[in-house]
């Protein structure tokens, strides 16, 4: 296309360079044309006129123009698949996504999980201090107590499709319970599957223990 | 959630009322106590050790306690949730003196040994309050004199030392001396060493007293806030308040003659501060070094091991 618009622009300016050196090309024609009558025979005459005229043509603006254009537009396609073939034998930097995960930071925020502790007992303690600073008031809790004395959630439902992903409620969590896990592939096809409960988010907690707790580690304190 | 399993863990709770299963519930949270403190004060998980198996229980759990409150301002991108965090904390302490059950570890290792020991509850609210405290400064503001730093120290480390020389049943003033000082020095050479770490969170250097950045040309002051410029001389300041926890750690060793042999193990900790202090002597207290954050407070773990032992076969700190 570039090339095309070049050329267009080239021959428009040449047709007006021809307009405007009229006369004095025809006077210098006219004194060709008396030099060559001089004895030559007229076809091979024509021969030299021609190459002549080239030449004369060549040195105007446009030729060179033009000229110059096509040896660059070569060897910019001629590096272009340069470029192509070094890319060739590189690493490809793409990955097979299902199948290849990229990297993720530890600090992401992903799918909700509700952790236990290495005793299978659940660390949720119904301190609604993340239902309270969730911004979206997408946690829902209901707590009651058990026999023992200890207090337990009833429900802990978290409406996904309110969320924001800010993480103030794994912030908040004084026991390190509710945690946005790495999984960020929990798409699915209703609203009603993302009205996320309590059953569901510990057995997120389960599936996804081992990389939740080594993206909370840390190496030491800083007060 | 199903009525099956609620019920289900409603009956295992219920049959850890008796007593072979609650031990069980005791040992796990005391376990998780030790995780807690090996993960991240590996340096004093390695002092914790060489104490006599009566003191460990105490010493592992109010150093994981310290574990819980001392992260809970990292942890959080807004101080109001991290002083949320330290609020419910201190809640934790009533209810624990209350002789409420609180469900978690720590908390449950903390009341085993409130009603095995005697220990004053004062200590653990002084080290909870001088972190709310600390959170409560207003953003940028640094403390105003090398003092004010050094009573956020004692507060927040020596308390530990205090209560475990309480609930290890050894009563001296000389011990208590000693601990004051080892926990100043350790408290603000901890503070020197996060150093990057705050100026990465906050953008702006937060425990260098007003007082000693003045003396070094660091402090500028502007409509009524001070603050700690960055430049070359940021290592003059930090010797200054090293020099301070140096004294202190001196200071400690003097005493070293009159306190009781039992109390020695738990002042080990002054070995780590002697160690970091000397690995900043090494890299001219430039703090950003990366060479300070290397290994156990710059030095090798094996080599910290050993000289830990030294030091403890010795009987010294």
């Amino acid at each position: 296309m570039a090339a095309l618009l070049a050329r267009q622009a080239a021959q428009a300016f040449r047709a007006r360079q021809t307009a405007q050196l009229g006369p004095a090309a025809s006077a210098m024609q006219g004194h060709l044309r008396t030099y060559m009558n001089a004895g030559t025979p007229k076809r091979f005459k024509d021969d030299e006129e021609k190459e002549q005229l080239a030449r004369e043509v060549a040195k105007d603006w446009s030729a060179v123009f033009e000229r110059s254009i096509n040896t660059l537009f070569l060897t910019e396609m001629v590096r272009g698949l340069m470029l192509t073939l070094k890319y060739f034998f590189e690493r490809k930097v793409t990955i097979n996504y299902p199948f290849e995960k990229g990297p993720l930071s530890p600090r992401f925020r992903g799918e909700h999980a509700l952790r236990r502790y290495e005793s299978g007992e659940e660390r949720c303690i119904a301190c609604k201090l993340c239902e309270a600073i969730c911004p979206a008031q997408a946690i829902t809790i209901e707590a009651e107590e058990r026999e023992d004395g200890s207090r337990r959630t009833t429900r802990y439902d978290i409406d996904m499709t309110k969320c924001i992903y800010c993480g103030f409620c794994q912030e908040a969590c004084p026991v390190d319970a509710i945690v946005e896990g790495p999984n960020f592939e929990f798409a699915t096809e209703t609203h009603e599957e993302l009205l996320y409960d309590k059953e569901k988010l510990l057995e997120n907690g389960d599936r996804w223990e081992t990389e939740i707790a080594e993206n909370l580690r840390s190496e030491s304190l800083y007060r | 959630m199903p009525e099956g399993a609620y019920s289900y863990l409603t009956r295992a709770a219920g049959l850890m009322g008796s007593t072979p299963a609650a031990s069980s519930g005791l040992q796990a949270a005391l376990s998780y106590c030790v995780r807690q403190v090996r993960s991240y004060d590996y340096h004093h998980y390695l002092c914790l050790l060489h104490l006599p198996p009566s003191m460990r229980k105490a010493a592992f759990t109010f150093r994981a306690f310290n574990v819980e409150t001392a992260k809970a301002m990292d942890v959080v991108s807004d101080p109001r949730t991290g002083l949320m965090r330290l609020l419910w904390w201190k809640d934790v302490i009533d209810k624990v003196f209350a002789n409420k059950l609180v469900e978690h570890p720590v908390a449950q290792a903390l009341s085993s040994v409130v009603s095995d020991h005697k220990v004053s509850k004062h200590w653990l609210k002084r080290s909870v309050e001088a972190r709310i405290n600390d959170a409560n400064r207003d953003e940028g503001a640094i403390p105003e004199t090398s003092a004010e730093l050094e009573r956020y120290a004692e507060d927040t480390q020596s308390t530990i030392l205090y209560m475990t020389l309480q609930a290890g049943g050894i009563h001296s003033t000389a011990a208590d001396h000693a601990a004051s000082h080892i926990g100043k020095a350790g408290g603000l050479l901890l503070l020197l060493k996060a150093l990057p770490h705050h100026v990465n969170k906050q953008g702006a250097i937060p425990y260098i007293p007003a007082n000693v950045a003045e003396e070094c040309g660091l402090l500028t002051r502007e409509a009524g806030r001070s603050e700690v410029r960055m430049d070359e001389r940021l290592p003059d300041a930090v010797f200054k308040v090293a020099s301070v926890a140096e004294a202190h750690l001196q200071k400690a060793r003097e005493l070293a003659s009159s306190v009781p042999r039992e109390a020695i193990p738990v002042l080990l900790p002054a070995l780590p501060a002697q160690v970091l202090l000397d690995s900043l002597r090494r890299c001219e207290f430039n703090v950003f070094d990366s060479r300070v954050s290397r290994g156990v407070h710059g030095i090798s773990p094996l080599w910290y091991q050993l000289k830990l032992n030294w030091n403890a076969w010795r009987n010294k700190y």
